[in-house]
C-alpha cells in the first residue's frame, strides 16, 4: 500500500513539467489582512451566501467547491456540496480540499478564525454601503481570474445605481425583520442603497433593533416591509393613523432584493427609486 | 422576622403597583417633546399594563406550584411549562408555520398549547393508580423539560434562517409593537387561574402540612393537583406564548412575599400577584431606562437581577440545615 502512495507520488510529481510550480498571489481583503492564495484559485469554499453570490457573479462559479446549505442564489449554487449551515462541518470541509476560504469576517468571526487556524486561507469581503459592493466583486474577479466579468459585472451596477440616484426626498422605515423589530439605518449598504432611492431614512447608524414607539413617533412617509412574516399589522399600536397608512403607502418588498450586499440590490434599489419617487395617491 | 399585616400591605402594594405602569409611561426612546397621545395610550401604557399582567400571571404560578409542591425553588417552569412552550414556539417559527390562529400569532398559539401539553403529559406520566405522587410529578416535569430542550436544540440546528425570532423569544420581550392584542390573550389566562386558585386557597394552606394531614382534614388532594396544576400552568402559559421566556420573577416574588407576610396563602397569593407585577414592570422600565435606543431582552435582566437571589435563597437554607 505504502509502495503505490510512492509510484503515485512519483508519477504526479514527474508529470509536472519542471518550473510549474504553483503561482501564489497576495490580496488584501477586507481586514487589511494580506492573504496568499494558490493562483487561480480551484476550490473555493464559500461560507456565506453573499460570498456565494459574488463568486457566481463574477464567474467563479466553477471554481466553487462547497458552500453552505443557505447559498440559494444564483440556482447553480444549490447543485454545490455542502459544508454545512452556520456551523461549519470541519470534516466535510477538510474533505474538499479548500484553497481558498471566502466569508464575511465580521458575521463569522470564530469560524474564520477556526478555518485560518486549520491552515486554510480565508479571504474576507466586507460591505457597508454600494460602493463596497462594487469594490467587492471588482477584488472577486481579481482574487479568482475573472477580472473582465467582474468588471463588466461592476459597471453595470455603477450605471444602475447612477440612473436612478436622486435627491432625498419622502421619509420611510425600513423594517426587515419583525420578532424582534429591525432596521438598516444609513450605516448599512441597504440604507445606503435607500439613500441613492431617494429616501430619507427616520433611522441612524447601522444595523439596529427598535422599539415600536420610535416608528410612531417618527411617523414615515413610505413604510417598506421587507419579510413576509404573517402578520396581522392593523393590531399595531397606532397603526391606522400612521400617515404612510392613510396615505397607502405602505409596501411589501421582496427581501432578498434588499439585505444582501450583492449585485440584487440594485433591484431594490430601482424598485425603491419608483416607490419614493410615486406621488401620494 | 416579624410579619407585615397583610391589609396595609395590600393597599400599599395596589398603589405601587399604579405607580410602577405610570412610571412605565415615562420611560421610553421617545423625548418628552415628541411624545403623542397615541404613543401614550397605545403603546406606553399597553406596555406597562402588560408587564405588569406577566409579572403578575409568573408570581402567582410561582406561588401556586411552591405551595402544591412543598418547595420553594418550584417555579413557573417546573412541571415542564416552559420547555414545552418553548418547543412550540420555536418549532413554529423554524418549521415556518404561518398561519393565524384564533387571530393569534403561530408562535404565541404553539406556545401555549407547548406550555399546557407538557404540563398535562408531567401529570399522565406522574398517575400511578389514580394517586400522583408531587415528588414524581416534579420529576416527571423535570424529564420533559429535558426532552423538549433537547429538541428546541435539534430544531435550531435544522434550520435558522430565522435565528434571531427564536432567541428573542428564548431571552423573552416586552418590546412588541401590538401590546394591547398581547394584554388581551394574558387577561383571561390569570382571571381564570387566579380563580382556581383563589377558591384552593385554604386547600393550598392544608397541603403545607403535608399530604396526609391535609387529606385527614378534609382536602381532595388528588382533585386539587389536577386544578392547582392547571391553573399555575395556565397562568405561566398565557405570560411564556406572549412575551417568551422570563426567569426568576416567579422564583424570587413567592419567597420574598412569604418571608414578608407568612405562608398564608390567602394573603400570600394576592401579595405575590401584585408585587409580581410590580417587578416586572419596574425591571422593564430600568431596562428602557438603561438603554432607550436598544431594546434589552427583559428575560436577561430579570435573570441578571435573579440569579444572586436564588443563590442567597439556596444559602439561607443551607444554614438552616
Amino acid at each position: 500500500m505504502r509502495r503505490l502512495a510512492w509510484i503515485l507520488l512519483l508519477v504526479g510529481s514527474c508529470s509536472k513539467p519542471p518550473g510549474s510550480e504553483p503561482v501564489t498571489r497576495s490580496f488584501a481583503d477586507s481586514r487589511g489582512k494580506i492573504v496568499t492564495v494558490p493562483w487561480p484559485p480551484r476550490r473555493i469554499v464559500s461560507i456565506l451566501p453573499s460570498a456565494t453570490e459574488l463568486l457566481f457573479a463574477v464567474g467563479a462559479g466553477e471554481q466553487v467547491a462547497g458552500v453552505t446549505t443557505y447559498c440559494d442564489w444564483p440556482p447553480e449554487a444549490k447543485t454545490k456540496p455542502k459544508i454545512g449551515d452556520i456551523v461549519v462541518d470541519y470534516e466535510r470541509l477538510a474533505n474538499l480540499k479548500p484553497d481558498l476560504v471566502v466569508t464575511f469576517w465580521s458575521l463569522t468571526p470564530k469560524t474564520g478564525a477556526e478555518i485560518e487556524g486549520k491552515g486554510y486561507p480565508v479571504f474576507s469581503l466586507e460591505s457597508r454601503s454600494l460602493e463596497d459592493i462594487i469594490s467587492s466583486l471588482r477584488t472577486v474577479g481579481a482574487l479568482t481570474g475573472h477580472e473582465t466579468q467582474a468588471e463588466s459585472c461592476a459597471a453595470t451596477l455603477v450605471a444602475r445605481v447612477k440612473a436612478v440616484s436622486r435627491e432625498p426626498g419622502p421619509t420611510f422605515y425600513f423594517e426587515h425583520s419583525a420578532e424582534p423589530l429591525g432596521t438598516a439605518g444609513p450605516g448599512t449598504y441597504t440604507g445606503d442603497a435607500l439613500r441613492r432611492a431617494g429616501g430619507r431614512n427616520i433611522f441612524d447608524d447601522g444595523w439596529r433593533l427598535i422599539d415600536w414607539e420610535s416608528v410612531m413617533a417618527r411617523d414615515p412617509e413610505i413604510i417598506l416591509i421587507a419579510h413576509d412574516r404573517n402578520e396581522d399589522f392593523e393590531k399595531r399600536a397606532g397603526w391606522s393613523k400612521l400617515r404612510a397608512v392613510i396615505h397607502k403607502r405602505v409596501y411589501f418588498v421582496a427581501k432578498e432584493h434588499y439585505v444582501y450586499p450583492t449585485p440584487r440590490l440594485a433591484d431594490g434599489l430601482e424598485e425603491a427609486a419608483r416607490i419614493f419617487r410615486e406621488k401620494n395617491p | 422576622m416579624k410579619r407585615i399585616p397583610s391589609g396595609p400591605a395590600l393597599l400599599v402594594l395596589i398603589l405601587v403597583a399604579a405607580g410602577a405602569v405610570g412610571l412605565s409611561v415615562l420611560a421610553g426612546p421617545t423625548s418628552a417633546g415628541n411624545l403623542t397621545r397615541d404613543i401614550v395610550l397605545q403603546y406606553r401604557l399597553p406596555r406597562g399594563i402588560l408587564a405588569f399582567l406577566v409579572g403578575a400571571s409568573l408570581g402567582a404560578s410561582g406561588a401556586c406550584f411552591q405551595g402544591l409542591f412543598r418547595n420553594p425553588l418550584a417555579d413557573p417552569f417546573v412541571v415542564g411549562v416552559s420547555s414545552g412552550a418553548a418547543l412550540g414556539a420555536v418549532a413554529s417559527i423554524v418549521l415556518g408555520f404561518e398561519t393565524l390562529i384564533f387571530g393569534l400569532a403561530p408562535a404565541t398559539a404553539a406556545a401555549f398549547a407547548g406550555a399546557l401539553g407538557a404540563s398535562f403529559l408531567a401529570y399522565g406520566i406522574a398517575r400511578v393508580r389514580g394517586r400522583v405522587p408531587v415528588t414524581t410529578l416534579l420529576l416527571a416535569g423535570s424529564a420533559i423539560g429535558s426532552f423538549a430542550g433537547a429538541m428546541v436544540s435539534i430544531l435550531i440546528l435544522i434550520n435558522t434562517p430565522r435565528w434571531s425570532e427564536v432567541v428573542t423569544w428564548l431571552m423573552g420581550s416586552m418590546s412588541h409593537p401590538d401590546p394591547w392584542s398581547r394584554v388581551l390573550v394574558v387577561v383571561p389566562c390569570l382571571i381564570v387561574s387566579l380563580g382556581v386558585m383563589a377558591v384552593y386557597a385554604r386547600d393550598l394552606n392544608l397541603l403545607l402540612l403535608g399530604e396526609e394531614s391535609a387529606r385527614q382534614l378534609g382536602a381532595e388532594t388528588e382533585r386539587l393537583k389536577i386544578f392547582l396544576l392547571g391553573a399555575g400552568a395556565l397562568a405561566a402559559a398565557g405570560a411564556v406564548a406572549t412575551c417568551g421566556m422570563i426567569g426568576f420573577v416567579g422564583l424570587i416574588v413567592p419567597n420574598v412575599a412569604r418571608r414578608l407576610v407568612g405562608p398564608d396563602h390567602r394573603t400570600l397569593l394576592p401579595i405575590t400577584v401584585l408585587s409580581g407585577g410590580i417587578l416586572l414592570t419596574l425591571a422593564d422600565v430600568a431596562a428602557r431606562l438603561a438603554s432607550p435606543q436598544f431594546p434589552l431582552p427583559i428575560g436577561a435582566v430579570t435573570a441578571l437581577a435573579g440569579a444572586p437571589f436564588f443563590v442567597y435563597i439556596l444559602r439561607q437554607r443551607s444554614a438552616k440545615m
